[in-house]
């Protein structure tokens, strides 16, 4: 069975720096019947004004993926490390560690554009060492992977 | 143009997200294009077919 969810049904907002459509309720975007699939809680589309971004902020208990799409996304996590990632590159964050922090910039010239997910912040509500070991043991059995076809 | 295709097995009564990311595909039937998602339960058998050059998709294997 597939429940489809057409671009157009997002949640959307335009911050102006930050141009953003939610799959799934996230900040003002609001759907009772739009929580998440599954441990999938978020899903959003994101695009950055080169030179901008997030700034450091945590995410609790959430395994964090980022997608690039187009552009460069310069990411910085609280361990100190910076990377940049292009186009079909991945980055995992895995949140559930206290301290995570992260800032997401864009970089180069043009609009960057990506896709994050913020997974299992539905599971908020369990304690923090639950949470984590519940995080290690579906991450062994969960994959992500991406496919360009011709 | 050539469409090609891919099939992915959801085993162990697994679900699935597939999240288009470009272009446009068809999925067991369904058509879906760029930034259209499509959560899946009780499909056992993936079809993933591009309708056109340079489709790409994420697909989440989620418990």
């Amino acid at each position: 069975m597939l429940q489809v969810i057409r671009s157009n049904q997002r949640g959307h907002a335009n911050h102006g720096w930050l141009n953003t459509y939610h799959t799934f309720s996230f900040a003002d975007y609001y759907n009772p019947d739009m929580m998440g699939f599954r441990s999938l809680r978020v899903i959003n589309e994101d695009r950055v004004t080169p030179g901008q971004g997030f700034g450091t902020h945590g995410h609790a208990n959430m395994e964090i993926l980022s997608y690039v799409v187009e552009g460069a996304i310069a990411h910085k996590d609280s361990t100190g490390g910076e990377e940049i990632l292009r186009p079909h590159e991945w980055q995992r964050n895995d949140g559930w560690q206290r301290d995570q922090a992260q800032r997401i910039q864009s970089v180069e010239n043009g609009p960057s554009a990506f896709l994050s997910n913020l997974d299992f912040a539905g599971k908020r509500r369990f304690g923090a060492w639950l949470r984590a070991k519940d995080v290690c043991a579906r991450r062994q059995k969960r994959k992500a992977e991406t496919r360009r076809l011709k | 143009m050539k469409a090609e295709a891919v099939s992915y097995d959801l085993t162990e009564k697994r679900y699935g997200f597939l999240q288009v990311v470009k272009g446009s595909l068809e999925l067991n039937g369904e058509t879906l294009r760029a930034s259209d998602g499509a959560a899946i339960s009780a499909e056992e058998l993936l079809k993933i077919k591009a309708l056109e050059n340079g489709t790409e998709f994420i697909l989440f294997d989620l418990a």
